[in-house]
């Protein structure tokens, strides 16, 4: 859009309006391409109506053809006026037909007006028919022509009905009109609405966007200008367009270098002490460039003389000083102070230069010359050359005294250092005897130690074994008891078994009396079975002889006699079971005083058992003793070793230290002895530095 | 020698018995039979019922000198001297009881067939008995001779173990043999 920019204001503001009426013109060409449409189909509205009038005269005038030829035939009176009536009704019905055949027509339309002039022709040719027969007075005729179904009646009703027809269409097209012109103005209406919104927008947006362009850049002006009021250069609009703003804009960066470059240049450079720049004058009117060449020169001025003073002074002519009569005002006064700096500084200093000069001769009686008035710092220089001088001269005495005393001191040094060394000979000598005797005695020691550690070692030895054997020894004192304890117990049960032998013993005893009894009493049964067996038998004998008289005692003898017999066996059974149990008994006797004798000799066994485990307890207890104090007499012996081992440590430790001690007493001796070389070397030296001393400072007035 | 002088002596008078024997059946009920069963060694003996008195136990016996052997001697039955015949001897049985001789019994005889009051010395009594006539062999019993003084021999039933089997019993008539010695 730069080329908007680059326009001229006028025309910019030109060129919209002239977009802005072009819109206009399209808005209102489409509103009157819309009035034409509307009218168009008013129009066709309009001919439609005018259709449905002529139709509807029609059909008027078919009713009063109707109702004429009934009267042409009822009064004949009249029947001139009707025939004429009737007439001018078909010219009318010709007439309305014909116009409305002009009208824009549809197929079905021309299809029933067709039908409409085939059943017209027929009416008015049996109507005429109709007028003639009435003229000629046949009635009969004339009702026939007029009765229902007639050709004439039949026509008219076609007519009628075709014309209905006609006129319904009409309507329907009409109707059909209306509708079309109705939803054309609403689609008309949408458009122009749209069409009048766009326009709306587009102008709003044209006049935004020019008085944008316009008001921005000028806004950017004003800034600029504030900016520039307030001594800030830096700013350049660099606008870049070619209207009346560019312009302005350009010629306001242009002013801004101008001011920036040369201007304020120059006096950055003067205040940078750079004189050297030479400043242009743009013409007559120019005031900048003129004012800043003057400044430029007194300051030249100045400088130079400033200049020629610090050479002057720094090449020690001292008595130079600067012309005021050149400069005015503030620089006329720098260069006033400046010579009196100089004068100020310059009395002093010959002053001082005169009293060195007789310092550097050796004579310090010089001083300060009273008479000239010195300020300030001048008077502490003043004070601190006096006090040189004053200061030396009290110094050398001291030095002059000092060396004599020196001197005398260095002879005694001398004659002492003498002493020393021979003694610090014969330490030496002395140490490294010591030292070589000590190391054999250490030698010895070593030994010693070593043994000893041997015999503690074996010492451990035997007590860690004998605790060893205590430990078995306790061991088996613990088993032996364990032993005798389960032999005791073991005792107690055999006298237990022994016990219940004996009471089984006497069991069996008693079973076999009773067994004995049982046996008395088996054979009593025997016998009492035996006699009854006799006495059955007896019985049944005697039944037997009684004859039939006997027969029942017979049977009970019978039973007896069985009874008996059941007796002595059952008698005989429990007499040879009792042989078996005493049999039995008998063994069980034996087996008792077998295990009875077992148990005697295992007891008698467990005695001898006993008595051996007491002894062995004796004996392990003696043995544990015996270790016991084993083990009590190698601690000891471990102790007593252990303590002279300490003892031969302690010695060997104090034989090493008298080792090093004499090393170190044999170094120390010989270090000393270097030293002493030394001190006489120094001493010998300072009695040629005292003579030195002594023949200079006698040089020295104080 | 002493047994075959018995062997002879009973043998020689076997007059009687058959006269006497039907007469002894006819005092029995018909086809019956009444016995004292009783043990001599192993073997079964019986003797006809209303030949016993009754059965005593073993009582000591008083030996009588020079009398037969089967004479076993006299003992004193409730006050009276009942003689004692050894049957074993009498009959020359050879086998020993195993029972011990006081086990043994006395079949006191009756008086009606012996002149002095006799009791026969047997191993053991077993019962009193009845049989049939149709259990009793007559026929091959003696096997032909007349001094064995065997009546027959009657076959006894016996149930064993769900088994039926015949105990053979030997009949004896100890008449014939009283008057062999000379008592009947």
């Amino acid at each position: 859009m730069s080329f908007i920019d680059d326009m001229k204001v006028g025309k910019k503001l030109m060129g919209g309006f002239l977009i802005v009426l072009l819109i206009l013109v399209v808005v209102a060409a489409l509103g009157y391409m819309n009035l034409q449409d509307a009218a168009t189909r008013q129009n066709a509205l309009y001919e439609k109506m005018q259709g449905t009038e002529n139709l509807a005269l029609t059909n008027a005038a078919l009713e009063k053809m109707r109702g004429d030829i009934y009267r042409y035939i009822a009064v004949p009176a009249d029947r001139q006026v009707t025939s004429a009536s009737l007439a001018a009704q078909v010219g009318v019905i010709n007439d309305n037909m014909a116009e409305f055949r002009t009208r824009p027509l549809t197929n079905e339309d021309k299809f029933t007006l067709d039908t409409f002039d085939k059943a017209w022709a027929t009416m008015q040719v049996e109507y005429t028919k109709i007028e003639q027969l009435t003229d000629a007075g046949d009635m009969a005729a004339v009702d026939a022509g007029l009765a229902a179904g007639s050709p004439a009646v039949t026509a008219r009703t076609e007519c009628l009905g075709a014309v209905k027809t006609l006129v319904t269409s009409s309507f329907t097209q009409a109707k059909d009109l209306n509708n079309a012109t109705n939803a054309a103005a609403a689609s008309a209406s949408l458009v122009m609405l749209i069409a009048t919104i766009v326009a709306v927008i587009v102008g709003l947006g044209i006049a935004l966007y020019l008085s944008k362009s316009i008001t921005a850049p000028i806004d950017q002006v004003a800034s600029n200008l504030k900016e520039l009021s307030k001594g800030h250069l830096g700013n350049r609009m660099k606008m870049n367009r070619k209207d009346e703003i560019g312009e302005m804009a350009e010629t306001m960066d242009k002013f801004s270098d101008n001011l920036q470059g040369d201007v304020v240049g120059a006096m950055k450079m003067i205040a940078d002490g750079d004189l050297s720049m030479e400043v242009k004058v743009a013409d007559a009117q120019d005031e900048i460039g003129p004012a800043l060449r003057t400044t430029i020169e007194s300051l030249r001025l100045l400088v130079t003389e400033a200049n020629m003073l610090s050479k002057s002074a720094v090449a020690g002519q001292l008595s130079v000083r600067g012309n005021t009569d050149k400069f005015k005002g503030g620089y006329k006064d720098v260069i006033r102070g400046i010579n009196e700096t100089l004068d100020g500084v310059v009395l002093p200093v010959n002053e001082a230069m005169h009293v060195s000069n007789e310092y550097a001769s050796g004579n310090f009686t010089a001083r300060f010359d009273e008479k000239l008035i010195v300020q300030g710092d001048m008077i502490k220089f003043k004070d601190a050359l006096n006090n040189i001088g004053i200061q030396v001269a009290k110094a050398l005495s001291s030095i002059n005294q000092q060396v004599g005393d020196l001197a005398a001191s260095a002879e005694e040094a001398n004659a002492s250092v003498e002493e020393v060394s021979a003694g610090s000979a014969q330490v030496a000598k002395n140490a490294s005897g010591v030292s070589v005797n000590a190391e054999k005695a250490t030698q010895g020691v070593e030994q010693v130690q070593k043994a000893m550690e041997d015999l503690s070692r074996t010492i451990q030895d035997v007590a860690t074994k004998s605790e060893a054997v205590a430990k078995i020894v306790q061991d088996t004192t613990t088993f032996s008891k364990e032993g005798m304890e389960l032999a005791q117990k073991t005792e107690q049960g055999m006298q237990g078994i022994t016990k219940s032998s004996n009471d089984v013993n006497q069991i069996i005893g008693e079973i076999k009396d009773q067994m004995d009894k049982i046996s008395e009493i088996v054979n009593l049964i025997t016998d009492l079975a035996n006699q009854t067996n006799l006495l059955a038998l007896n019985a049944a004998i005697e039944a037997a002889r009684a004859g039939d008289a006997g027969r029942g005692f017979a049977v009970v003898a019978t039973e007896v006699k069985s009874l008996a017999v059941e007796s002595r066996t059952s008698a005989e059974r429990i007499a040879e079971m009792i042989a078996n149990l005493q049999k039995q008994t008998l063994d069980a006797v034996d087996a008792v005083t077998a295990s009875n004798n077992g148990v005697k000799e295992g007891s008698a066994a467990l005695q001898e058992t006993l008595s051996s485990f007491n002894k062995i307890v004796i004996a392990i207890d003696k043995i544990s003793q015996n270790v016991s104090e084993v083990a009590a007499a190698a601690e000891e012996q471990a102790a007593s070793v252990e303590e002279v081992t300490a003892s031969v440590n302690e010695v060997g430790g104090l034989m090493q230290n008298t080792t090093s001690e004499a090393t170190d007493a044999a170094a120390a001796s010989e270090e000393s002895s270097a030293a002493i070389d030394q001190i006489s070397k120094v001493v010998a030296n300072l009695n040629i530095i005292v003579e030195k001393v002594t023949k200079e400072v006698s040089r020295f007035r104080v | 020698m002493t047994k075959a002088a018995t062997e002879t002596d009973v043998q020689a008078p076997p007059s009687g018995v058959p006269d006497q024997t039907p007469k002894k059946k006819d005092q029995h009920q018909a086809g019956k039979l009444q016995v004292v069963e009783f043990l001599l060694g192993k073997e079964h003996y019986a003797v006809d019922l209303f030949d016993v008195r009754e059965v005593v136990e073993y009582t000591s016996i008083t030996q009588l000198p020079n009398t037969p052997t089967y004479m076993k001697g006299i003992i004193d039955l409730r006050g009276e001297i009942t003689t004692i015949i050894d049957l074993k001897e009498r009959l020359n049985i050879m086998e020993k009881s195993d029972q011990p001789i006081e086990s043994s019994r006395i079949i006191v005889l009756d008086e009606k067939i012996t002149k002095a009051k006799t009791g026969i010395l047997v191993d053991d009594v077993l019962a009193v008995s009845t049989f049939e006539r149709g259990d009793i062999d007559s026929t091959s019993a003696s096997g032909g001779r007349e001094d064995a003084a065997i009546l027959g021999i009657i076959k006894k039933k016996i149930k064993e173990k769900e088994q039926e089997r015949h105990e053979l019993i030997i009949w004896i008539d100890i008449r014939h043999l009283l008057r062999d010695i000379g008592e009947g």
